[in-house]
């Protein structure tokens, strides 16, 4: 038998759905209707739904635990080699050895480092890590990444130019952002032989600009939509420390603030990497 | 499955010489990327965003958005395709000039005869920053403001794309960032897809991924 | 099913609307007026239809199709059931009142409820009161009552009458009696001009009837109304069979249904079916011009709502919408006018008016018709549009600037003359151009023909050739026919300073003939009884002596007061007989007549010609007759009358009003004079000619509107280019001579397609109605006067209006309206290409 379509049948159905979306849906009737089969059907589907939901989430869970005990496992192996390595660089090598202990001491570090990076990117992506942005001074941001990464530049002889603004409240998370924004500025520093890094804040309607120039090499064309990826380094880049992976954390971190990154370079003359952050 | 996905897509136009706005084109996007098309003036651009979004019937190729070919449909059907699926942002006049920035906003959603979800609603008008105009008339506002609003109006409807054509093209520079940032940032907060088409290297770099066309075939960057 | 999303579809519709109020003014501007016209056009023929119908029957104070006598219960309910019969009922002849002031008695009739509604009513006006139902009520109408010498009556007012009764009933003696009746109703009954009794009979209550015995069947007489008037002779006939009466009682037919129809109406009939079309076509043009306007420069509008996803379907919804809701003001508006103006204008309508005066036709027929032929005007118009909104290309839309597109390349060069460039823009917008200049050309056209027919009605010689003489003294009817004038009398008149001559005349004699056996036979069939009756009026030798010298063979004056020769009136035998009337009645015809109602004295005679007596009477048959004329001599001399009893006088030059004044203090009766007549043509002629002003104006407004609205866009659309042109070097001075190019090029097409066009449809029309009209127009007089008033008026408006817009539009810098796109409100900035 053909029915012809009942308004009243198409505009529960379509109840029913909005219900689903929102997360309200209950089955009401128990008989032998279409109607009822199709909710019980709908809350069938929305159980599977919701278990498999619930498995993904389980499955984080597993990572994370995962992630908590790498790292917690690794620490103590990771300690010693630290230990060792600075121990038997005391012990009275040879030149070659020492080379050879140099050589082990760097990768240690680098593999330190890489498992710090990576947990704390795994922690972020997975949501353990919460970012809270909160409103506050720009300002006090940059002073606090920039007062991070002054040992490191005065090594290199580099200077970090602070332009100052007027007050600029934007929303960040104070611990998180200082480190973004640090990594950032450690980027600058690292690319750039001589000259300086210049640090400049532009106030937009909707976001507050903090832009770190540096005078490095620059980023070919090419490249510069890959600056932000995970593990990415320049292929000119390949002899200085890093494993590529602090701007992909900066972004990440922006990115939980609301904010983002960006970036600019001439090759040869040098770059600019650009935080966005929503302006309150 | 790709979200968007064009295949040999060509526009020729024929007034007198023949004009191969768009020739052969194979283009993915998957589901919440944001991908930049960049072009010089005449590169086809325009002409390939028109074809994307189904305001314009190809000469050959076929478009599949979320696995359904556009252009296999009429004329009808695809506009109410595009109401529900496709979201635009034009350089200019993107506001109904006769109706409120809330009423522009909720337009797509109100044509499909639905009830607008205004939690959603007011969360994508905080974002953008025009909660203060939202019954303001859209002469009333600036046009980095009214980019905004068009934006708002795209992500309302919850489309599975976005396509935005030189938004910034009318705008002064600061305008124009405010409004790009706006619109990578809400596209990563609601987890929406967007396609950008832009002769603007700079903003182009914004996005995840950025595509070259020139003489209407892409000539750089990753199609995928 | 659809989606609930008419509501966001309303909202766009309306804002739309708001957006647009120059173009919402002129849309309702012109639909106001098509709709004001259409419907007081619908108005005019309705009403010419019903005093059409109704004029026979407002003459006689009782509507009525056809009566019998007296019929029992039983065959009142038959007749009833009738299909073809609408109403059936019956009155009682109850005796003969004798009211104050009148030297006759009147008949006394019996209304009830059903009677006086379905007969009466129709055809009375101001009634007050109500049905007489008591025994001592009457009724009486006002001229019952100015004729009795009262000035003020009321109803309940006492109303002494004398009265007889019983005369009809066989065996009886009729009794005399006097009473005092009570005032039940007073009506008007319309203005009569037919000479015979002039008043209406007393109505009087069934039982006052039945008091005195009338109701009774041979008292009766049953009065029915069909359902088809123009069927009226086949349904009496039925009528006749289909109740088996026996010839007793025949079913007669009311006099005027079995006239042929009146032709004369049916060319205003035609002239406004040709005004309705012209409105709904002109209507049609703007709106359809406009609308698209509209839809070209909201392009940007209803494409981008398509792009986000409004369907083709939606947007015609809106363009309709629009419409839609302007359609609805401009008809509520124009037929409130047109409400106004028929109550206004129609009764003053000499074309519509009957002798009885005009009926106004209030039929929701013609408010109905208003609406539906308006609205199709105007969704034909909405239609175009909004298939063209439907069918708008997001891409198009978005790429829109505002210039116009040209498609094709130009055929000629312009070596920068103004007015060919002028002439190749016209081309640019070709489908609309023309509609303008159709829609001019229409107004100019119906303007032209409106003034020639008025101006080539020549009242003057209308009026000296539509009656002999300036002044006739109509005779008096009396109890046994018309009364003659005494000798003293003539001699006055004729003595009156100022009198020319005086014609004498006799009127209103019948005669009885045989006549053609074809004649009878067909007269048998439709009428129910063969023509026998024959009138005659006599003139004097004077007269005949002037009627011989416009004949093409006199005829010789002895033999026609011998009586031997005999004219006959042409037109009006014509008009009783038709074109058989030169069939049966050629000169040289021998007649056998016999001459008096009673006298029936026998005259041999023959036909020697015909001429066309024009005096201002006539009688009124049902039978056809033939009329003739004979001598007054010869008519004295077998004393077929007595004396003369009508009089023709004409006056001389300038002495009119005194002879008129005058003669009015001698004599009370009906004295029709050239001079009112004059005045009623003249009357006619001035209607026609404000009526013919007034609607081509508003024809030709519309047509403007159509031409300022296409003129104030298109430059709009061209401020780029005119702007471009300027800065290329093209002076301002040039820049206005092209511009008045244009404009003169719309008006130089108009005036010189109506100039030939326009005249020979003029013409063509003007031939048409003067075949068919019985008013005279000797010559085509082309009113050069007026049309060259009008065509200035188009030249003027042409010729500013381009001016005008130029002046606004380059008000701004030129640097300003170089970069200037077809400007949203709010953002008109610099566009660029992809």
């Amino acid at each position: 038998m053909i029915f012809w379509p009942d308004k009243k049948l198409l505009q529960q159905l379509d109840k029913m759905i909005d219900e689903a979306i929102a997360g309200t849906f209950h089955t009401e009737t128990y008989d032998e209707s279409l109607l009822s089969k199709i909710e019980s059907k709908m809350l069938k589907f929305l159980e599977q739904s919701r278990l498999r939901q619930e498995q993904i989430e389980g499955e984080r869970g597993h990572v994370r635990s995962l992630i908590g005990d790498i790292s917690h496992q690794t620490k103590t192996p990771l300690a010693n080699m630290a230990l060792y390595t600075q121990l038997l660089a005391e012990q009275g090598l040879t030149d070659e050895q020492a080379k050879l202990a140099d050589q082990i001491a760097i990768s240690t570090d680098k593999l330190n480092f890489l498992i710090q990076a990576l947990v704390k990117t795994s922690r972020l992506e997975s949501g353990v890590i919460k970012i809270e942005p909160k409103p506050g001074d720009v300002q006090v941001l940059i002073a606090a990444a920039v007062a991070d990464c002054e040992s490191l530049a005065a090594a290199k002889g580099i200077t970090i130019h602070v332009h100052h603004t007027s007050l600029l409240t934007a929303m960040y998370d104070e611990r998180w952002c200082t480190e973004a924004l640090f990594n950032i500025l450690e980027n600058a520093v690292k690319y750039t032989e001589n000259g300086c890094v210049i640090v400049t804040t532009t106030e937009y309607e909707m976001f507050v600009g903090i832009d770190v120039t540096d005078t490095g090499r620059g980023i070919c064309e090419d490249d510069l939509p890959k600056v932000f990826k995970r593990f990415w380094r320049a292929e000119e880049s390949a002899d200085k420390p890093g494993v590529g992976i602090g701007l992909f954390l900066a972004c990440e971190i922006i990115t939980a603030c609301g904010g983002y990154l960006k970036v600019s370079s001439r090759l040869g003359k040098g770059s600019t990497i650009s935080v966005f952050l929503t302006k309150v | 499955m790709s979200v968007l996905k064009t295949s040999n897509l060509k526009k020729h136009y024929h007034t007198g010489a023949v004009v191969k706005a768009v020739d052969g084109i194979d283009f993915e996007v998957e589901s919440g990327e944001f991908v930049s098309i960049v072009g010089s003036s005449g590169s086809g651009k325009s002409t390939l965003l028109h074809l994307l979004g189904g305001l314009d019937r190809p000469t050959d190729g076929t478009v599949e958005i979320n696995g359904n070919l556009i252009y296999a449909m009429k004329d009808e059907e695809l506009t109410i395709f595009r109401r529900r699926n496709i979201g635009f942002v034009f350089q200019s006049y993107n506001l109904i000039p006769v109706l409120s920035v809330e009423e522009n906003i909720l337009l797509p959603i109100q044509l499909d005869g639905n009830k607008p979800d205004m939690v959603f609603v007011d969360r994508i008008i905080e974002t953008l920053g025009i909660a203060d105009k939202r019954l303001s008339m859209p002469n009333q506002l600036s046009g980095g403001q009214q980019q905004r609003v068009a934006i708002a109006r795209a992500l309302a409807s919850k489309p599975m794309i976005i396509l935005a054509d030189e938004p910034t093209g009318n705008l002064d520079s600061k305008s124009g960032m405010d409004v790009i940032g706006l619109l990578k940032v809400s596209g990563e907060k609601f987890g929406q897809t967007i396609v950008l088409i832009t002769h603007n290297t700079e903003i182009a770099q914004m996005a995840d991924r950025t595509v070259r066309i020139e003489d209407g075939r892409i000539v750089g960057g990753a199609s995928k | 099913m659809k989606v609930a999303n008419k509501g966001i579809i309303r909202k766009l519709t309306m804002r739309i609307i708001g957006a647009n109020k120059w173009r919402n003014f002129f849309i309702v501007a012109a639909i106001t007026l098509t709709a004001f016209m259409i419907t007081f056009m619908f108005s005019v023929g309705a009403s010419l239809y019903e005093t059409v119908q109704k004029t026979p029957f407002l003459m006689q104070g009782d509507y009525s199709h056809a009566y019998l006598s007296g019929q029992s219960e039983e065959n009142m309910e038959a007749i009833r059931s009738l299909g073809y019969v609408r109403y059936g009922t019956y009155t009682y002849r109850a005796g003969t009142g004798y009211l104050a002031g009148f030297e006759d008695g009147l008949e006394m009739i019996t209304v009830n409820e059903d009677s006086w509604r379905h007969h009466h009513i129709p055809v009375f006006t101001d009634i007050i009161g109500s049905v007489a139902k008591d025994t001592s009520e009457i009724m009486l109408s006002r001229a019952h009552l100015k004729q009795m010498g009262i000035e003020q009556p009321f109803v309940g007012m006492e109303i002494p009458m004398a009265f007889d009764v019983g005369e009809y009933a066989a065996g009886t003696i009729s009794e005399h009696h006097s009473e005092t009746f009570i005032l039940a109703a007073i009506y008007t009954e319309s203005v009569r001009l037919r000479p015979g009794n002039p008043f209406t009979p007393i109505f009087v209550s069934e039982s006052f009837a039945e008091r005195y015995g009338h109701m009774n069947i041979k008292n009766m007489e049953v009065r029915v109304i069909f359902t088809n008037q123009s069927r009226a002779v086949e349904y009496a006939r039925r009528l006749a069979q289909d109740m088996n009466l026996d010839d007793d009682s025949e079913v007669n037919v009311h006099v005027s249904l079995s006239h042929q129809a009146d032709t004369g109406s049916s060319t205003i009939y035609a002239a406004i079916a040709i005004l309705i079309a012209s409105f709904m076509t002109v209507g049609f043009m703007l709106i359809y011009n406009v609308m698209n306007i509209s839809i070209t420069r909201d392009v940007r509008f209803y494409g981008l709502l398509k792009t986000i996803g409004t369907t083709p379907r939606q947007l015609r919804r809106i363009v309709n919408g629009q419409v839609l809701l302007m359609y609805t003001v401009g008809l509520f508006i124009g037929l409130a006018a047109a409400v106004l103006t028929t109550l206004v204008i129609i009764p003053s309508l000499t074309l519509v008016k009957g002798p009885a005066g005009a009926v106004i036709s209030f039929s929701p027929l013609i408010y109905l018709g208003g609406a539906v032929f308006t609205l199709i005007a105007v969704y034909l118009g909405a239609w175009t549009a909004a298939r063209k909104a439907a069918r708008i290309s997001p891409v198009e839309a978005a790429e829109y600037t505002g210039d116009q597109k040209i498609n094709k390349k130009p055929r000629f060069s312009v070596n920068g003359k103004p007015a060919l460039m002028a002439w190749r823009n016209l081309f640019r917008e070709r489908k609309r151009a023309l509609i303008v200049l159709l829609s001019l050309f229409i107004g100019s056209t119906v303007f032209i023909t409106f003034m020639s027919i008025a101006n080539s009605m020549d009242t003057e010689g209308l009026v000296a050739d539509s009656f002999d003489h300036d002044i006739c003294i109509a005779p008096e009817w009396g109890d046994s026919g018309l009364i003659d004038f005494d000798r003293d009398f003539i001699e006055e008149i004729t003595n009156l300073t100022g009198v020319r001559e005086v014609r004498e005349l006799t009127f209103g004699l019948t005669a009885f003939m045989d006549y053609p056996q074809e004649m009878a036979e067909a007269d048998i069939e439709t009428l129910g009884h063969p023509p026998e009756v024959v009138f005659i009026t006599g003139i004097g030798s004077d007269y005949f002596a002037e009627i011989n010298k416009t004949m093409k063979d006199p005829a010789d004056l002895a033999a026609f007061e011998r009586g031997e020769i005999v004219l006959v009136d042409e037109a009006k035998s014509l008009s009783s007989l038709g074109s058989s009337l030169y069939d049966h009645f050629p000169v040289g015809t021998k007649l056998y007549l016999e001459v008096g109602d009673e006298s029936h004295i026998p005259v041999n005679t023959q036909i020697d010609g015909y001429h066309n007596i024009r005096i201002p009477f006539g009688i009124i048959t049902s039978s056809r007759c033939l009329r003739l004329i004979m001598s007054n001599t010869f008519l004295e001399s077998i004393a077929a009358v007595s004396g003369i009893n009508f009089l023709c006088v004409n006056v001389e030059e300038g002495m009119y009003e005194q002879v008129y004044a005058a003669m009015s203090d001698l004599v009370d009766v009906d004295i029709l004079t050239m001079f009112e007549a004059r005045r009623k043509v003249e009357e006619n002629r001035m209607t026609l000619l404000v009526l013919g002003v007034s609607i081509s104006s508003v024809l030709a407004l519309v047509g403007l509107f159509n031409f300022i609205s296409l003129i104030s866009v298109g430059l709009m659309a061209r401020k780029r280019e005119f702007a471009a042109l300027e800065s290329m070097g093209m002076g301002k001075g040039q820049m206005r001579l092209m511009l008045r190019w244009e404009g003169m090029i719309y008006w130089i097409v108009t005036i010189a397609a109506s100039v030939t066009a326009g005249t020979a449809i003029a013409y063509g029309l003007f031939r048409l109605v003067a075949n068919q009209s019985p008013i005279e127009f000797p010559q085509f007089n082309y009113p050069l006067a007026p049309v060259a008033i009008f065509f200035c008026f188009i030249v003027l408006i042409c010729t500013v209006t381009p001016e005008i817009c130029y002046r606004n539009m380059s008000k701004r810098p030129l640097a300003e309206r170089l970069r200037e796109t077809e400007s949203i409100p709010g953002v008109s900035r610099l566009r660029v290409h992809m």
